[in-house]
This record gives structure tokens, sequence and C-alpha cells, in this order.
């Protein structure tokens, strides 16, 4: 059955968990051989029999003792050292042939006091009680149990045919599992089978699937492999650096990284489709196995449909300043948009932020983010209240348009106001009672202020573009008539010829 | 329907607007000042009532448009009564009305 069967390179099944597994795999033969996807994929097409059956378990038992010792872990570095030799497969060997030859190699070197020393600390921590980990099981049992988890014997073990706590702490254990009346986990390895050959190999690599960064285990998962290889790695090369430079790996500093090379690797294999569909997992160990924390990041398709935008994204991608402080009181539009957060508010903080310390806010920065939020709300207004509505298929491509239609006018409209008057003092003045009323939502208030402002002017030839554009998106506009009218005040605040109040764009 | 409904009425408002743009396309720039001045203060009390006396107080002296007014209170008329909102809308397009009359060539 050699190369014969479905799958002859690795692939992500959609299902995150085993997903994150595969991952863990990937990253398990780079550790331990130093092949990259690319290599790991060819050997796996030239004979994934001794990739699997091989390499495989070598290497998991290798990394379970030496992953801590930076130069031990690769294998063949640490081989030279001893002077010892790794097995030969040839490739007309058969699966059990190629794993008893491998096991002699495991049992010679990395059995002590017969047994196999595994998971006694390091990422595999989380399986202390299980399988061969268990530190009663001699060396017998071990072997026995890696020949289920190869499928080379019929499962004997239940925790290795209901795949619950047990393998996977995301998963519920066998207790919670409520509403089933028979079996202990609606999971079984017969189910996972049908997904992918070999579940449960990738079950046990899940932990490798996650970098540690600081406390925290991090793992960001779109649904391709590569796509998820290329930012992982990056990730890890980013923790390696931190801890190189001792600087703390916080989780903005990842986020702003990781985005970065998410727009890079996005870019290099030309998947857009992933965006709309990345998560980024992130954990936390506790003492006795448990999870303390476990976050699901989604990146929703109608933020993911806006920030495929070149323009839009660029826009977005800057921190503007909310009050004083250096760090807590910065943040990141972007983020704040992928987590559906209102940047109205946002704008609204930095503006105010601006006007007390009689600065400019950021222009572009905020007139993106007002058009963005006020087209969301006065689409989510019109729509259809559905939740797969026709907009959903179609991917929000309209709503794009649409978004940087209303930037332009309210760059443009923000632009005309400021012209209209002629000395900063008239400005200030204005900027005060209409920022006020603002922020009570008081619209009347609003538009009283501005247009007494308007008859009181000598020159009135700008005015009738500003009219219609008082009259169609605050007057008429009940739904998001504060974004414009916040515009106009940004308007007059940037023409004040201050110094910039905030606007810091990512290199 | 209510969507339908919200559109009419956005439309009837623009056309109030507008009818007051051509109404008032002759009145000083002192007296348009005063008169939007007088309106906005109603308009922050809520006082219907003194703004509309106002309004149409003005409307009356405009025989030489009799045409245009009869049109432009038609409108209005068809809108009433006015919820606070509603009239918070008819009121600010009567005064946009007023000072485009002021404003001068469109420059878009």
């Amino acid at each position: 059955m050699k190369n014969t069967e479905l799958y002859t390179f690795l692939q992500f099944t959609g299902n995150w968990f085993i997903d994150a597994g595969i991952l863990g795999f990937v990253n398990l033969m780079e550790e331990v051989y130093g092949w990259d996807l690319e290599e790991l994929q060819e050997r796996i097409k030239e004979n994934e029999d001794i990739v699997y059956y091989g390499y495989f378990p070598i290497a998991y038992v290798h990394y379970n003792n030496y992953s801590y010792l930076e130069n031990e872990k690769r294998l063949f570095y640490w081989l030279k050292t001893k002077d010892l030799k790794f097995p030969e497969f040839k490739n007309a060997l058969e699966r059990e042939e190629i794993f008893s030859k491998v096991w002699k190699f495991i049992e010679k070197h990395y059995k002590n006091k017969d047994k196999i020393k595994l998971s006694f600390s390091g990422k595999f921590v989380i399986f202390t009680n299980f399988l061969f980990f268990q530190p009663k099981w001699k060396v017998d049992q071990q072997r026995e149990a890696f020949r289920e988890i190869l499928e080379l014997k019929n499962f004997s073990e239940e925790t290795l045919i209901y795949v619950d706590k047990t393998i996977n702490k995301f998963l519920p254990s066998k207790g919670e599992f409520q509403n089933l009346l028979y079996g202990k986990s609606f999971i079984t390895v017969f189910d996972l089978k049908k997904v992918i050959k070999l579940p449960l190999v990738f079950l046990l690599t899940f932990p490798l699937g996650f970098e540690k960064l600081g406390k925290e285990n991090f793992c960001f998962y779109a649904p391709e492999l590569k796509f998820s290889y290329k930012v992982n790695k990056k990730l890890k090369i980013l923790e390696e650096l931190s801890n190189k430079e001792k600087k703390s790996s916080s989780k903005r500093r990842i986020l702003t990284f990781l985005w970065r090379e998410v727009i890079d690797a996005l870019v290099e294999t030309k998947s857009l489709w992933t965006l709309e569909n990345m998560y980024i997992i992130e954990y936390q160990m506790g003492q006795n196995q448990n999870l303390l924390k476990a976050e699901y990041i989604g990146i929703p398709k109608l933020q993911a449909s806006v920030l495929i935008d070149d323009k839009i994204r660029d826009a977005l991608n800057c921190h503007i300043q909310l009050g004083k402080g250096a760090r807590e009181a910065q943040i990141w539009l972007i983020e704040k948009f992928i987590k559906g957060e209102g940047l109205y508010e946002k704008i609204l903080k930095h503006t105010n932020y601006a006007l007390k310390q009689n600065k400019n806010p950021g222009f572009k920065a905020s007139l993106y983010a007002l058009a963005i939020d006020a087209k969301i709300k006065e689409n989510a207004e019109n729509s259809s209240k559905a939740l797969f509505s026709n907009d959903f298929f179609r991917g929000y491509k309209f709503l794009v348009d649409e978004i940087k239609e209303t930037y332009l006018l309210l760059a443009s409209r923000a632009n005309l106001i400021s012209q209209l008057f002629e000395n900063e003092e008239e400005k200030s003045k204005l900027v005060y009672p209409l920022f006020s009323a603002l922020k009570k939502k008081n619209r009347i208030s609003f538009v009283n202020t501005l247009l007494k402002k308007f008859t009181e002017l000598s020159k009135k030839e700008n005015l009738s573009p500003l009219i219609k554009f008082i009259f169609e998106n605050i007057i008429s506009n009940d739904v998001s008539w504060e974004n414009y009218a916040l515009a106009l005040i940004i308007g007059i605040l940037t023409s004040r010829g201050g110094e910039n109040g905030g606007e810091i764009h990512e290199e | 329907m209510e969507e339908k409904s919200t559109k009419n009425k956005k439309w009837k408002y623009q056309k109030i607007m507008q009818e007051m743009e051509e109404i008032f396309q002759d009145i000083s720039a002192n007296y348009s000042q005063k008169l939007v001045y007088n309106l906005l203060n109603a308009i922050k009390s809520n006082n219907q009532r003194e703004f509309f006396w106002e309004v149409l107080r003005v409307l009356n002296t405009k025989s030489k448009k009799a045409e245009k007014v009869a049109d432009l209170c038609k409108d209005i008329g068809s809108l009433y009564p006015l919820s606070f909102s509603e009239f918070e809308k008819v009121a600010f397009s009567i005064i946009l009305g007023i000072i485009s009359a002021q404003g001068g060539e469109q420059n878009e």
C-alpha cells in the first residue's frame, strides 16, 4: 500500500486542532532534522512510510529528551558528537520492519532504567498521564503504544478510540460530553481517520504547533498549511530575537508583528481567501495540566474583506494616541477594527486628546476609520437581518467601494470647511462648542452652532457643497450622523497648523 | 415599507430645502442672517409654534412667488403632524434652504 493512499503530501483538513497538529509535525521534523516544509513534503512524496514509521518516532522521542538543549535539538548533530549512526531505511522495507529498526535505535540510545524517558518537561507536559508518558510504563508497553499510534496494531486503549481531553486539552473530558447517551466522546479515531491518515500522530504533535511567547502559547491558524507555516515560523524568529535582546514580547507587539507577516505571506502565497478564515489561538497552561486561557481571535468576513484593500489597510495600519502616556493610551487601529470595536468612539477620544493638547488629530487614519465605521453602521441598518445575507456571499466588495467614496467625500468636505474661516481664533472658538455638542450626541446643538457661524461668514462661495453634505449626512441621517460631524471637526482642527497629534504609521 | 417611507420623507425634506432656496433668492444678507438666527433659536428651544409662525410670516410677504410658496406649504402640510425628530429635519431643511439662497453659485 505504499504511496497509493489518498494523501501523499501533507495538507490541512479544515479542522483547526488537527491542523495545529500537522503544523506541530512539520515543526518537529524541522527542529530535529532541519527539514523545512518543502523538503518534508518531498520526502513524504518519495516514501511516506519512511517518514511516518521511521523518522517520526525517533524525532518524537529525541525532541522529548533534548528539546531544552539548543545544540542537541538537531539529531544529526547529536549523533555526530556521540559518534552514533542513524538507522538506514531501504525503500522496499515494510512498515513493521521500519518500525522495529527504529525501536531498536530508540531502545539503544534513549532507554534508561527499562523505560524511555519522556515528557519530564517542555511542551509535552500536557501528556504526563497519557500512554507511554506514564511514569510506570515500561519499554515494552511503550513500544506497543507507539505501534497503536502508528496503527501497526488494533487499538486496545479506549483513550485512543474516543478522542477527548486526555489527548487534547481543548476538548471536553469524558464526563463533560453530557448530552451523549452512549460512548465516551463523539469524536472517535475512526471519524478522524476519514479526514486524515494516522490522526493520532497529529494529535500527539499538537503542542508543537504553538510557539511559546512569554507565558502564553500562540498559534496563528489559517486554513492553508504553507501560509500558516510561514507566519508561525516568523513568529518563532520574533521570539528568538526578543529573548536575545531581552525584550518582552507583549501581546500587542506580537499582534503588530503578526499582522505585518500575514500581509507579507499573503502577497507571497497569493492566498487572499485565507484572510477571512484566520484565527489566533492562544493558551496558557496551569499547574495541573489545565488550560488557563484559550482565546480564538477570528477575523470576521466583513473586516477581512475591508482589510484586503491596500489603501484602507495602509490607512488603518497606524497607532493613534487616545490620552497621555506612551503605550497604554495608544491604540492600533487595525487591531480594534479586527476585534469589531467601534472606530467612531476611538476617533472621538483621539480628537478629544488632540484638542486638549492643541495638536492635530491624524487626518487620513481618522477619516478612513470614520468612513469605515459609518458604512458598517449604515450597512447593518439597511441590509436584511439574516445571518448570511447576500452581501456576505458577495464578499462585501461594494462596501469597500463605498468606504473609499465616503472617505473622499469626508476629506473634501473637511478641507472645504477649513477654508471657510480666516483666522485661528475663529476656528478655535467654533471647535469647542461643536465638539461638546457631538460628545453629548446633540445634533440640534451641533447643526445650530455650525449654521449660526455660516450666516456670519462674509465669504459664502463654498457653502453649497457643505450645506448639501450637512443636509444629506447629518440632518437626514439618523444612523451615522456623528461620523460625518466628527469629520468636519477634524477638518477644522487639522487646518489650525498645529503639530501632529499622534498618528504613528507602521514601518 | 419602512425603508421606502424613510426615503420618501428624505426626498420631501430635500424638496422643501430647494423650494426655500428658490423663494429666498432675493432676500438681503442682513435680513437672512436675522431670520436664520431667530429660526435656529426656535429649534434650540424646540418651539414648533414660534418656528412656523416666523416662517409663515415671511412666506406671507412673498406674494411675487405665490405659486412656489403654495407648493412649499403643501409639502410642509403633508408631513404634519411632526414628531420631534421630524420637526428637527424639516426645520433644518428650511434653514439650509435660506442659507443656500445666500450661498452663491455651487462650487462642485
